[in-house]
């Protein structure tokens, strides 16, 4: 698999900004059917998804890498699609889930590790629609 | 009719200092432009500190000392700075030399190389260590009275495509990656007065004191960037500018080069305006 460049981790970490907005929108709005253990776990992914995007944007600027287009369009697929429906989700089990594949796909995208990057984003993919 | 040697020597001479004054002109301006990220009065490792200092407040963690890991905040810091010096190195060079004054022209800041994947952990790839080296080359030549007026064109020449990939870079990082760390400033502190007010625990005159309270600090934000912008939108002028002298370089004396010279000078001179009015608001 190619290497991403400054300009598409730039992207990603615009994707994880728009996930951590989406997951506190989802927080927010069931704030009064969480739990406090819930609420405050959530909260917390939330921030570390926060965490990850800001070191992303500073991998944008100290690294430079190639090409990984087909990842980017399905990060972005999936981010779009989670923006979208995030409000309909039934399980809180599924946004722990959800938060933590994309806490681990930022782990790899910060491990400069391509072939992990991908295989991390469709992970996030497949727990989405699972 | 016969022009005389000597008059038509001071002409030719006469035009020369007018197209080189239009340089001057130009590259001073470009060189104030540049020298506004030294009033930017925010970094990557500000950020970092930012944060760190956000996290202990909301969960009220006091310690001896407050501990922040920023060093890739610190390395990225330290490529935005190289591309920096260079970039204001390049200007103050070319200042200099339309001018005719590098007799005070100082090189410290440029002697150190950088070269493709080997500058710390920081991985610059080969176009832009190119360019960096590229300019510091040129800088060290000219220091050494290789480049003078009559060289001018060919130290245009030189300098356009790696200014181009810098001015380039420096750009992105700012406007990419420095204004879209604010959006995750900003993102903090809706998840944190929003919770704030959905808690509970606080008055309605507390709740709506924190409503205020999270509007300033957002119109704060909101401010930063756009300071940061204007100076990203002055990168671009300026490289516009460079581009304009580089298509025109075998036509220094031309008047219509002068005219669009002045015209990106007058452009950089407004956003220098336009970046101390947001600095002061």
């Amino acid at each position: 698999m190619a290497k991403l460049t400054s300009q598409q981790a730039n992207e990603l970490a615009n994707y994880f900004l728009g996930l951590a907005q989406a997951i506190g929108d989802y927080r927010f709005d069931n704030w009064s059917t969480l739990t406090k253990a819930e609420n405050q776990k959530l909260g917390s992914l939330q921030w570390s998804i926060l965490n990850y995007g800001e070191d992303i944007l500073v991998l944008s600027t100290t690294l430079v890498m190639d090409e990984v287009e087909t990842s980017l369009a399905e990060m972005q697929a999936v981010t779009q699609d989670i923006k979208k429906t995030i409000h309909k989700l039934k399980s809180i089990q599924k946004a722990f889930d959800l938060a933590s594949s994309i806490i681990t796909l930022g782990g790899a995208i910060l491990s400069k590790n391509p072939d992990a990057i991908g295989s991390e984003i469709k992970s996030l993919a497949k727990t989405w629609k699972e | 009719m016969k022009i005389p040697l000597t008059a038509l020597t001071l002409i030719v001479w006469l035009t020369a200092c007018v197209s080189l004054k239009q340089v001057g002109q130009y590259s001073a301006q470009a060189t104030d432009g540049i020298a506004q990220f030294e009033e930017l009065e925010y970094s990557f490792e500000r950020h970092c500190l930012d944060r760190c200092l956000f996290n202990a407040m909301t969960t009220f963690e006091i310690k001896r000392e407050l501990a922040c890991s920023c060093d890739d905040y610190q390395e990225a810091d330290s490529v935005t700075s190289l591309i920096y010096h260079a970039i204001a190195g390049y200007f103050s060079g070319l200042n200099d030399l339309s001018l005719n004054e590098l007799t005070a022209y100082d090189l410290g800041p440029f002697r150190s190389t950088l070269t493709a994947g080997n500058f710390g952990d920081i991985n610059i790839n080969a176009p832009q260590a190119e360019a960096y080296t590229s300019l510091t080359q040129l800088l060290l030549r000219a220091a050494t009275g290789a480049f003078r007026n009559k060289k001018i064109k060919d130290y245009i020449e030189t300098a356009n495509a790696p200014l181009q990939v810098l001015l380039e870079k420096f750009r992105f990082i700012l406007q990419q990656n420095l204004v879209n760390a604010l959006d995750f400033r900003k993102e903090r502190y809706f998840a944190y007065y929003r919770e704030m007010n959905l808690g509970g625990n606080n008055t309605t005159y507390e709740r709506g004191k924190a409503t205020i309270d999270y509007y300033t600090e957002l119109a704060s934000i909101s401010r930063k960037q756009k300071q940061i912008d204007a100076f990203a939108t002055t990168l671009q002028t300026i490289g516009e500018g460079h581009q304009e002298l580089y298509d025109n370089r075998n036509k220094l004396k031309a008047k219509e080069l002068a005219t669009g010279l002045r015209g990106y000078a007058n452009s950089i001179r407004d956003l220098v305006s336009q970046f101390n009015q947001l600095k002061n608001n």
